[in-house]
C-alpha cells in the first residue's frame, strides 16, 4: 500500500513535470506570434509596417552581408515580399529565410535573391531569362532594373499564380510562361543573363546556347534542400568559363534564430 | 495456481512467438527508418528494445505480486496491446509530421518533441511484450530453462523470418503479419479462458488484417531525393521492390536528365533518364544503352580520364550500380576490352542487366555482372586489371553530414589497399568526386591514396597521382607506375578540350595550363592539396575537419567533424548561411542524451520507491553489472558493423549478430548457475579474444570475404558464439547470487545492468568514431575484467 501511495506520488510528479514542459512549450510558441501580431497592429499603418520592415532587411541583411550594388538594393526596397508570400506566412516575409510556397518550391531568402541578381551585373536595357518563376519575387526583382524578363515554370499552378500577380502589381515588362525550363525560351534568344532560381543536377546546355556572347549566368547546383552551390558561368568568345560561389542552403521554416 | 513442475505448452508456444515477433519488429523499424530518414539507426532501435525491456522489469520488480495474481486475463490483454501498438505505429509512420525527421531535428523545439515522442512509441511494444515474457519467467521461475530456451530460439528464428520476408513484403506489411501473430499468440495464452475474450481476440485478428491491407508506404521525409523527385509533375514510380538491402524505386518523368558532372564542350540537348532511388535517396541516373545519343555524353565527363590516358584493357567497376561507370568505360575504351561489374544488390544488378540487354553482355563478352561485394569478389578472383574504378563518393552536391555516421567502405585505406594488389604492373584506379566547400571530400580521399602509395613503398606520390576538375567534380587517377611525359600531356590536352582544370600533375600545375572553372577558395584549395600529396601532417592536423585517411577501423568517410571545433560549429549552424554540417554525430549525441535519461526515469529511478536499504554492497553491484552491460552491448554493436561489410547488408548482419549472440548467449548463461573457477579461467578466455579481435577480426573477415555466403555464416556463428557464450555467464550468476541475499539487490543489478545496455550502443558508436571499432573492442576486454576479478575474489576468499 505504502508502495502504491510512492508510486502515484512518483507518476504525479512526472506528470507535473511534463505538463511544465509543454506549458513552457506552449508560451515559448504563443510569445513568438503576438510579437510580430503586434507589430502589424501597432499605431504605424499596415503599409508603413511593411516598409520598415523592407528597410531594415535591406540594411542588414543585404547591404551588411555585402550586398552594394544600388540597383539592386533599390529594388529590393522597391518590391514588396510580403505580397509574394503565402497568406499564413506573411509574418515571416522579411525575415532572412527561404518561405514554403506550395509544391514543394521555396521563395529563395532575400540575401540569395540580391546577391545571384548582384553578380549578374545587370543593366537597364537587358533582357534577362528567369528559370524557375517560383513565387514571382526573383522576376519582380529583376524587373526592377532590366528592361525585360522572360521567366519560365514547369509547375502550371505556380506559374498561373505568379501571371496574376504580375498583373495585379503592373509588372508590364515580365513575359511569363508554363514550360520545362531546361530548354529556356527559344523564341526570345539571345539573354544578356540568364538566372536559374531552381536547384538543377547539371547546367543544361540549351541554355548556355541561349545566351548571349559576353553574357552571365547564374545557376544553383545540388539538392534544393540540401546544399547547393552558386556557380557563376560567363560567355566569352563562345568558350563558357565558371566560377564556384559560395555555396547556400535552404533553412527549414521552423528554426527559431 | 499453475504447479511449478508443468509449464502448457500454450505459454511455451506463446513465449515463443512474442519473442520472434519482438526481435523482428527491430528489423522492422530498422528498416522502416532506413526509408523515412537517411540513416538506419540500429543502435537507437536496439537501444530502445533494450529500453522496453528494461522498463518492464522495473515494472516487474514494483508490482511483481499484483501482476502474478492477474496473470491470467493479464497476458492476453498485453498480447492484444502490443498488437494494437504494432498497427498504431503502422499507422503513424505513414502519416507526416509525427514521426522525427533527422534533417529537422535542430531546428525547433517541435522537432525535438517528435524525437522523444518516436522513441517512446517504439518503446512501448516491446514494453508490452518483455512484460508478457517477463511474467512467465517469474512464474514459472523453476522451470524457467524451458521458457528461456523458447524466448531464445523464438528470437533467433524471428531474425531469419524477417530476413526471409523481407524479399517480397515492404516493412510495414510485415509489420502488419508481425501484429497479426502478437494477436494469434494472445490466442495461445487463452485457449482455455472465457468466450468472450476468444470472441474479442478474433476481432482483433479480424481488424488486424482490415490494417495490414490498408498498410501502404512509410511516410518519406519530404527532404529526401525521392520526395523531390515526386514534385515534378509528371514524375511516376514505374517500378518498386523490396528486399533486405533497401526499398528500391525507379521514377520516371520527362523533366529528369542525368546529373553528370558534364563538360561545357557538349551542346546537345540531354535526353530524359529514369532514376532510380534505395530507401528514397538517389543511387543514380539509370544510362539508356541502346541509344547511342544518350551515350555521347559520357565523352564529355571527368570520368573519361583513365581511358584517355592509357589503353585498358581489363576493367573493374566497383559498385556498377546504374551503368554510368559502365557507360563511360564502353564509350571512352578503345580496343577489345573487358569490362567486370561488380555491385551488391541484386536488385540494381538485374536491373542494369535488363538495360544492357544482349549489346554488351553477349556481342564478344564485354561486360560481365557480378552480385557481390567487391571486396569478396577480389579475394576469389585471380584476374588483374588494368583500371579499377571506385564508385562516386557521394550524392550529388551534398549529404550535409547526415551520412557522417554510415560506415563507408569503398575508400577505406585497407580497401584500397586491396584494389591496388589487384592491379597490373601498369594499373590504375579512378576515383570520383563531387566539389563541396570548404573541400574535404576530395581532400580525404587524396590522403587515403597518398598513405596507400607511401605503404607500398612509393616515396613521391605526386608521381604517381593526376586530378582534373570539371565545373562540379573531380577525378583523380592513381597510376602504380609512374606517369610518363606523353601521359601527361594527354591529361593536359583531355582538360584543355573539354574546359577541364588538371589540379594535380606529377610536374606541378603551371600558369599556361587551363583554368577555366575557379572556386572562391582556389588558392587554398589548390594550396591543400599540395601539403597533402606531400603528407605534411601539420597541415592535416591543424585543418579544421578531418581529412584523415578513412580506414576500416574507423569507416565513417562523411565524419569531418573535429570533437574540439564542436563549440564553433554548433555556433555556426544557428546561422542561416552555414556551409556544412555533421548533424548525423549531433543526433548520434542528442540519441545518447535521450535514452540515457529515459533508462534512468524508466528503469533506475521507480526502484527508489521499493526499499534500497537491504541492497548489499550498491557500490560494486552498480559497477558489476555496469561493466557487463556496457561490455556486452559494446561487442555486440562493434560485431554488427564488421559484418555488415562482410554480409553487404546493416539488415543482414545485425539479424545475423542479434540471433547468433542471443542464442549463444542464452546457451552460456544455462551453462553454469555457480560460482567456480571455471567460470573465471572463461572470463580470462574472453578477454584475450576481445584483444585478439580488436587486433586481427577485420583480417580474419577481409580474408574469408570470397567465401560462400554458408561457410561465412558457419565463420560468423563461430567467431560471434565463441564469445556470446561466455559473455552470457556472468549475468546470470551474479543475479542468482544476490537472489540469494535479497530480492531487491537482485532487481539492482538487474536495473543497473538494463540501464547501462540502453545507453551503451550510441556510447560504443560515439567511442567508434573517435577511437575506431578496435578501441571498443579492447574496452569491452576491459570491461569484462570486472567480473573476472569478482569471480576470482568470490572463488579465492569465499
Amino acid at each position: 500500500m505504502n508502495n502504491t501511495r510512492r508510486i502515484l506520488l512518483f507518476i504525479f510528479f512526472i506528470v507535473l513535470l511534463a505538463t511544465g514542459y509543454s506549458e513552457a512549450a506552449f508560451e515559448k510558441t504563443k510569445d513568438s506570434i503576438p510579437v510580430n501580431q503586434e507589430k502589424v497592429k501597432s499605431n504605424k499603418t499596415e503599409l508603413q509596417h511593411y516598409i520598415d520592415e523592407r528597410n531594415n532587411m535591406v540594411k542588414t541583411g543585404i547591404f551588411g552581408r555585402g550586398v552594394k550594388n544600388i540597383g539592386v538594393l533599390n529594388a529590393m526596397k522597391n518590391v514588396k515580399r510580403h505580397l509574394f508570400v503565402p497568406d499564413n506566412l506573411v509574418y515571416y516575409a522579411y525575415e532572412d529565410r527561404p518561405l514554403p510556397v506550395g509544391y514543394g518550391q521555396t521563395i529563395s531568402q532575400p540575401y540569395i535573391v540580391a546577391y545571384m541578381t548582384e553578380k549578374l551585373e545587370l543593366k537597364p536595357d537587358y533582357k534577362v531569362l528567369e528559370i524557375g518563376t517560383g513565387s514571382g519575387y526573383q522576376a519582380a526583382v529583376l524587373a526592377e532594373i532590366v528592361k525585360d524578363v522572360y521567366t519560365v515554370e514547369i509547375i502550371p499552378e505556380l506559374a498561373k499564380s505568379a501571371k496574376e500577380k504580375f498583373k495585379n502589381r503592373g509588372y508590364k515588362n515580365i513575359h511569363s510562361k508554363t514550360a520545362d525550363g531546361y530548354y529556356g525560351w527559344e523564341k526570345y534568344a539571345p539573354y544578356d543573363a540568364i538566372i536559374v532560381t531552381a536547384a538543377a543536377g547539371n547546367i543544361p546546355p540549351p541554355l548556355l546556347k541561349q545566351l548571349k556572347n559576353g553574357g552571365k549566368m547564374i545557376i544553383p547546383v545540388g539538392s534544393t534542400f540540401m546544399v547547393q552551390y552558386l556557380i557563376l558561368l560567363e560567355k566569352i568568345d563562345g568558350k563558357i568559363v565558371s566560377d564556384r560561389l559560395l555555396p547556400v542552403r535552404f533553412v527549414p521554416l521552423t528554426r527559431k534564430n | 495456481m499453475m504447479k511449478q513442475n508443468k509449464i502448457p505448452y500454450c505459454i511455451i508456444i506463446s513465449v515463443f512467438l512474442l519473442s520472434s515477433v519482438l526481435v523482428a519488429y527491430q528489423l522492422v523499424l530498422i528498416q522502416t527508418l532506413s526509408f523515412m530518414q537517411w540513416h538506419h539507426f540500429a543502435y537507437m532501435i536496439i537501444s530502445i528494445a533494450l529500453l522496453g525491456w528494461g522498463a518492464a522489469g522495473t515494472f516487474l520488480t514494483l508490482f511483481r505480486r499484483k501482476l502474478l495474481a492477474a496473470k491470467t486475463s493479464l497476458l492476453p490483454v498485453l498480447c492484444l496491446l502490443c498488437c494494437l501498438v504494432i498497427i498504431i505505429n503502422n499507422y503513424i509512420f505513414q502519416q507526416t509530421g509525427i514521426i522525427f525527421d533527422s534533417y529537422l531535428l535542430f531546428t525547433g523545439f517541435m522537432n525535438f518533441g517528435r524525437f522523444i515522442l518516436t522513441i517512446i512509441m517504439f518503446t512501448v511494444p516491446f514494453f508490452l511484450g518483455a512484460l508478457f515474457i517477463g511474467i512467465n519467467f517469474i512464474n514459472y521461475s523453476q522451470r524457467i530453462g524451458k521458457v528461456y530456451c523458447a524466448n531464445l530460439i523464438g528470437s533467433g528464428l524471428g531474425c531469419i523470418f524477417f530476413l526471409l520476408i523481407a524479399w517480397s513484403l515492404p516493412p510495414l506489411q510485415i509489420s502488419a503479419v508481425l501484429s497479426i501473430i502478437t494477436a494469434i499468440t494472445a490466442i495461445f495464452v487463452s485457449c482455455n479462458k472465457k468466450t468472450i475474450i476468444t470472441i474479442s481476440i478474433f476481432f482483433v485478428i479480424a481488424s488486424t488484417m482490415i490494417a495490414s491491407f490498408f498498410t501502404g508506404q512509410p511516410s518519406l521525409s519530404e527532404y529526401k531525393d525521392l520526395s523531390r523527385t515526386m514534385n515534378i509533375p509528371d514524375a511516376k514510380i514505374i517500378v518498386s521492390n523490396n528486399s533486405p538491402y533497401g526499398m528500391a524505386q525507379v521514377v520516371s518523368s520527362n523533366s529528369l536528365r542525368n546529373s553528370l558532372s558534364i563538360s561545357f564542350r557538349y551542346s546537345d540537348i540531354l535526353l530524359p533518364c529514369k532514376r532510380l532511388f534505395i530507401n528514397g535517396n538517389l543511387a543514380g541516373d539509370i544510362v539508356q544503352f541502346d541509344d547511342n545519343r544518350n551515350l555521347q555524353i559520357y565523352n564529355f565527363t571527368s570520368k573519361a580520364l583513365p581511358y584517355l590516358i592509357r589503353k585498358n584493357k581489363n576493367i573493374l567497376i566497383i559498385n556498377s550500380g546504374t551503368g554510368s561507370d559502365i557507360a563511360v568505360a564502353l564509350k571512352n575504351g578503345t580496343g577489345a576490352i573487358a569490362i567486370d561489374g561488380v555491385e551488391s544488390n541484386p536488385f540494381i544488378n538485374n536491373l542494369l542487366k535488363k538495360q544492357l540487354g544482349n549489346n554488351y553482355i553477349e556481342q564478344g563478352g564485354h561486360v560481365s555482372l557480378y552480385t557481390e561485394n567487391f571486396r569478396s569478389f577480389l579475394n576469389r578472383s585471380d584476374k588483374k586489371y588494368d583500371l579499377i574504378a571506385l564508385p562516386n563518393t557521394n550524392s550529388f552536391g551534398e549529404n550535409t553530414g547526415l551520412n557522417a555516421i554510415q560506415p563507408y567502405y569503398y575508400i577505406t585505406y585497407e580497401a584500397v589497399n586491396f584494389i591496388w594488389h589487384n592491379l597490373t604492373s601498369n594499373g590504375m584506379i579512378a576515383i570520383n568526386c563531387w566539389q563541396e566547400y570548404p573541400p574535404r571530400q576530395s581532400f580525404k580521399i587524396l590522403s587515403t591514396l597518398v598513405k596507400v602509395l607511401r605503404n607500398n613503398g612509393i616515396n613521391n606520390p605526386s608521381r604517381h597521382l593526376v586530378a582534373v576538375k570539371s565545373w562540379g567534380d573531380i577525378t583523380f587517377v592513381l597510376s602504380k607506375s609512374i606517369f610518363s611525359k606523353k601521359e601527361i600531356k594527354k591529361v593536359k590536352d583531355f582538360s584543355s578540350y573539354l574546359y577541364f582544370d588538371p589540379i594535380i600533375l606529377p610536374v606541378g600545375i603551371q600558369n599556361n595550363d587551363s583554368q577555366n572553372n575557379k572556386r572562391a577558395d582556389n588558392e587554398i584549395f589548390l594550396k591543400g592539396l599540395q601539403k597533402i600529396l606531400i603528407s605534411d601532417k601539420k597541415f592535416i592536423d591543424s585543418y579544421p575537419l578531418n581529412i584523415k585517411p578513412v580506414t576500416d577501423n574507423k569507416p565513417y568517410f562523411s565524419q569531418f567533424l573535429k570533437i574540439k571545433f564542436l563549440p564553433e560549429f554548433i555556433k555556426l549552424y544557428r546561422e542561416n548561411n552555414i556551409t556544412f554540417m555533421d548533424t548525423g554525430y549531433l543526433i548520434l549525441l542528442l540519441t545518447f542524451a535521450i535514452l540515457s535519461m529515459l533508462a534512468v526515469l524508466l528503469i533506475i529511478l521507480p526502484l527508489f520507491f521499493i526499499s534500497l536499504k537491504k541492497v548489499n554492497n550498491k557500490f560494486m553491484t552498480f559497477l558489476y553489472f555496469s561493466g557487463i552491460g556496457i561490455g556486452y552491448m559494446f561487442v555486440e554493436i562493434v560485431l554488427i558493423h564488421s559484418f555488415s561489410l562482410y554480409f553487404s547488408s546493416i539488415i543482414y548482419s545485425t539479424a545475423l549478430i542479434i540471433s547468433i549472440m542471443l542464442i549463444c548467449s542464452g546457451i552460456g548463461s544455462l551453462s553454469t548457475d555457480r560460482t567456480n573457477y571455471k567460470i573465471v579461467r572463461k572470463l580470462i578466455y574472453l578477454i584475450i579474444i576481445l584483444i585478439v579481435y580488436g587486433f586481427f577480426l577485420n583480417n580474419v573477415l577481409n580474408y574469408t570475404m570470397g567465401y560462400q555466403f554458408i561457410i561465412k555464416l558457419l565463420i560468423s556463428i563461430i567467431l560471434v558464439g565463441i564469445l556470446a557464450y561466455i559473455m552470457g555467464i556472468p549475468f546470470p550468476v551474479a543475479i542468482k547470487d544476490l537472489s540469494n541475499k535479497s530480492v531487491e539487490s537482485a532487481s539492482w543489478g538487474w536495473c543497473i545492468n538494463s540501464c547501462f545496455s540502453v545507453l551503451s550502443p550510441s556510447l560504443a558508436i560515439l567511442l567508434s568514431v573517435v577511437l575506431g571499432f578496435s578501441a571498443v573492442m579492447y574496452l569491452s576486454a576491459l570491461l569484462y575484467l570486472i567480473p573476472m576479478l569478482y569471480f576470482l575474489y568470490q572463488y579465492k576468499y569465499r
